[in-house]
């Protein structure tokens, strides 16, 4: 059926990415740490989302590498440097929340989870053309990439012109054609805006927030 | 007859100040990333993304000429990169009105008002570092978990006052260097196109 | 219906108006096709139908416009719309939405119609248009015959009496016109009134009611039905206007083996993981036109990178003067003209645009611009040209770099008669320099024009 969310409750995937920076700035226990990722991409396994399980899993593992192996084996001012990749892993199942949201929540649900929140229009427009645009943007980069390749370009400053001036009015004339669009289709009529989207909280939904809150309790307590 | 020049933000000023919004938001994920790959490079991220969104948002300014595009994008930025740390909305917020008052002081045209809002603007990311800054214990005693003394002298030295000073200054000098950027292919290119005025 | 009343619009920063006094009426139920050169203003009439000028598009109006007795002075865009269907021709910017559900019910959801409603409405617009196989699918994967049905679906949902369609034939091929031909067809069957901005006319010719010929902003001249019918190849060229009769690909020229030219050998080339086409073979000899051809959604730009060198093929050889050229040697040899000229422009003005990336001396720019009637324009900025000058600036720069392939992708999208036939001078002055120019197109009329060898892919 169109609309129901393959994952999570919008509502609930974005209090979860809340409570996990709450949870990460809490605590510096490590199985704390790991008890949040393992149930992260546990969430992830069950909703089906395996590319992106495997891709969280496998960052997440260099950078315990890196804090394992790397840092006590080199000289003291380069561990310095690197260990700022230890912030990075303490913060990467934030980063693995973000990413479980995303993937199981296309945009028209997230947009009517504003609708339903009564989030102004504004922001939910900002958030649906950049969603919009997003793709565009990496057609029109490599367009242009191809055609600064096939031109001899010399100099860096004039390479990062080349790249800046094409994209620019690009994205200029992409914004006024988006807008001519969506206003030609009633984009700006005051009366208030349906959805055929359906979302609701369901049983699984309160399990997992129940769950992330206790972990959060826990975290706090005892971090 | 020309559109009437409202104090309110129309649909289409969101729309293109959102596409250009991405843009920004996407020159902020690619020194992200790089700055993950060199952790010290992070450091100096913020400068590199003060540079190079200069453009960008001079081009916001002159399109939308209003007020709103650019607490919208401060606002969206924050937001997406919540998960990064949470005084980045924080301080995308506060950037972003007070870089709007700049403006509006200017009347969106004074180009000394706009360098000081794009100045104010860039330094609405700087959220990123506040934890790591002002919480700095709690991350040592997470480092305790696998570094010795050494290591977190070096760190705690390498965490401190003279480095945030540093990066301050570095930010400042990247987006004046951003704003002329912007300036000047605004002069060059936008405006001499007709894109802009 | 709709009534146009003397309505003079001039663009924001243009001197000329693009509608000059222009009056213009359509009944209820009737099919009206616009026609004329490019820049004759039906572009600007269509957009005054649907409201977005003024309120959207910032110019000078005078003049008024009446949709079903009602001015549309005193009526927003938004509501306008309600009566008024627009589609588009921008392929890439046409959806607001990603995913062609949302897109579709889109117009239905912000007027707040309620949920079952709009689901009621939906299941008979997906059973009449045959749209089952097209539900849930990323905007980004259509080809361009699908987007224009899922654009006119879009706009059929809110049931408007009035439909305004833009060149909606601009990126199809053969059989998606036909496709689209049918769809009018039904609409027209159910009384609604139509307007259609076209070059490509030839589809139109059976439905149309009355066919409308502008020049510099104002009705120069009305045709009936019978009349447009009638018209010889003679008189369409006086009018510059497209073939009214459907167009075939006439006798391909024989294929000559040579070592000299670009010769393409077993070519086959994937896209992820779908393996689009293979053993492709043929040779383009210097100072030729070959036109490569194929379905939308066959791999042509596909191929173009290739040739470029842009992109890996995943086997096959390409030889130039009997040489194997890998992918470097291609992108220092080729040259690409894109299909939209915006992404290869990268100076401040026309002059150091030519010149830009060649070793080019400024007598020799002056010479090539004044070849693509480009002189008088040295110091402009390359984004403030027209689309047609935009094109022959390209073209310009790759004349100068003296590289010996120059292709182009879809070089007479919506262009008129007599800009058509200005590209096809283009091409065969490059011919004459010797240089071997490959067209990727699907314009049939352009490929007769150019009485190119033809090489079909998919």
């Amino acid at each position: 059926m169109y609309g129901k969310s393959r994952g999570l409750d919008p509502r609930i995937g974005m209090i979860l990415i809340i409570l996990s920076v709450v949870i990460v700035f809490s605590h510096t226990k490590l199985y704390i740490e790991w008890i949040f990722m393992s149930s992260i991409l546990f969430l992830m396994y069950c909703f089906g989302v395996r590319k992106t399980m495997f891709q969280i899993l496998a960052g997440y593992l260099v950078l315990c590498v890196i804090q394992v192996l790397v840092i006590p084996n080199v000289n003291v001012t380069l561990a310095s440097m690197i260990s700022v990749a230890v912030y990075f892993k303490m913060i990467f199942p934030c980063g693995a929340a973000v990413a479980l949201f995303c993937a199981t929540t296309p945009v028209r649900v997230l947009l009517e989870a504003f609708r339903r929140m009564h989030i102004p229009l504004s922001v939910s427009v900002a958030v649906a053309v950049s969603a919009r645009y997003f793709p565009t943007l990496k057609d029109e980069l490599t367009a242009i990439w191809n055609a600064m390749r096939l031109r001899n370009i010399k100099g860096m400053e004039q390479k990062i012109e080349s790249m800046y001036v094409p994209l620019l009015m690009s994205a200029v004339k992409t914004g006024e054609e988006l807008a001519q669009s969506a206003i030609v289709r009633g984009i700006e009529n005051p009366a208030p805006k349906t959805s055929i989207v359906e979302i609701r909280i369901r049983l699984l939904d309160v399990l997992v927030l129940v769950y992330f809150l206790l972990l959060a309790g826990a975290a706090i307590w005892l971090g | 007859m020309s559109r009437e020049s409202s104090s309110k933000l129309s649909m289409k000023d969101i729309i293109i100040a959102s596409v250009l919004g991405v843009i920004c938001i996407a020159i902020r994920f690619l020194f992200m990333i790089l700055g993950g790959i060199l952790p010290v490079a992070w450091f100096a991220s913020h400068m590199f993304d003060a540079i190079f969104i200069g453009p960008v948002y001079m081009l916001i300014v002159a399109k939308t000429r209003r007020t709103g595009p650019v607490f919208v994008i401060s606002l969206v930025t924050g937001i997406i990169f919540i998960s990064a740390a949470i005084s980045i909305v924080v301080s995308e917020i506060i950037a972003g009105i007070l870089a709007e008052l700049a403006l509006r002081k200017g009347k969106f045209e004074n180009k000394f008002w706009i360098m000081i809002s794009y100045v104010i603007f860039s330094f609405g990311f700087i959220g990123d570092f506040y934890l790591l800054w002002f919480h700095k214990e709690s991350f040592l005693k997470y480092s305790e978990n696998f570094m010795n003394a050494e290591y977190l002298d070096a760190l705690s030295r390498l965490v401190s006052v003279p480095t945030m000073i540093f990066i301050i200054a570095s930010i400042l000098i990247g987006s004046l260097a951003g704003g002329f950027l912007g300036f000047k292919l605004m002069r060059k290119h936008f405006v001499k196109a007709g894109v802009a005025q | 219906m709709i009534l146009i009343c003397d309505v003079t619009f001039t663009y924001e920063g243009e001197e000329k108006a693009s509608l000059l006094h222009c009056s213009m009426e359509v009944k209820r139920g009737e099919f009206v096709l616009l026609c004329g050169k490019s820049g004759c203003g039906k572009t600007t009439l269509t957009k005054l139908i649907n409201g977005l000028i003024p309120e959207q598009i910032p110019g000078t109006l005078s003049g008024s416009v009446w949709i079903n007795n009602e001015n549309t002075a005193d009526q927003p865009t938004w509501k306008l719309s309600e009566t008024v269907g627009s589609v588009f021709q921008n392929p890439r910017t046409q959806f607001f939405n990603l995913d062609t559900t949302s897109e579709i019910v889109y117009g239905l959801e912000n007027k707040g119609v309620p949920k079952d409603d709009i689901m009621g409405r939906l299941q008979q617009v997906v059973a009449e248009y045959h749209l089952h196989t097209l539900m849930e699918k990323s905007v980004f994967e259509l080809s361009g015959g699908e987007k224009q049905k899922v654009a006119i679906a879009s706009a059929y949902m809110e049931q408007p009496e009035i439909y305004v369609l833009d060149e909606p034939s601009a990126n199809l091929d053969q059989e998606e016109i036909l496709r689209l031909q049918g769809l009018l067809k039904q609409l027209k069957k159910q009384g609604k009134t139509i307007v259609i901005a076209e070059h490509r006319v030839w589809y139109l010719a059976d439905l149309l009611d009355r066919a409308l010929w502008l020049e510099e902003g104002t009705v120069a001249k009305e045709w009936s039905q019978e009349e447009f019918k009638a018209l010889t190849p003679e008189q369409c060229r006086e009018w510059s206007i497209r073939s009214v009769d459907p167009v075939e690909i006439h006798e391909e020229r024989v294929q000559i083996q040579s070592n000299e030219g670009l010769m393409v050998k077993n070519l086959a080339v994937k896209r992820g993981q779908r393996i689009l086409w293979e053993h492709l073979s043929f040779t383009a000899l210097k100072g030729t036109v070959v036109a490569v051809c194929g379905k939308n959604g066959a791999g042509k730009t596909t191929l173009v990178q290739c040739l470029c060198g842009l992109r890996k093929c995943k086997q096959g050889e390409l030889y130039l003067d009997g040489r194997r050229m890998n992918r470097k040697q291609l992108c220092k040899s080729s040259f690409l003209i894109m299909q939209d000229v915006n992404h290869q422009l990268f100076s401040d003005s026309v002059l150091s645009e030519v010149m830009l990336g060649n070793g080019a001396s400024e007598k020799e720019a002056m010479e090539v611009l004044d070849t693509m009637e480009l002189s008088g324009f040295l110091e402009k900025h390359p984004m403030a040209l027209s689309g047609g000058q935009k094109q022959r600036l390209a073209v310009a720069t790759g004349c100068l770099s003296e590289k010996e392939i120059i292709i182009f992708d879809e070089p007479t999208s919506g262009l008129d008669l007599d800009n058509m036939k200005r590209v096809g001078d283009l091409i065969n002055m490059l011919c004459e320099k010797n240089k071997i120019a490959i067209v990727i197109t699907h314009d049939l009329e352009f490929i007769n024009h150019l009485r190119a060898s033809v090489v079909t892919i998919g």
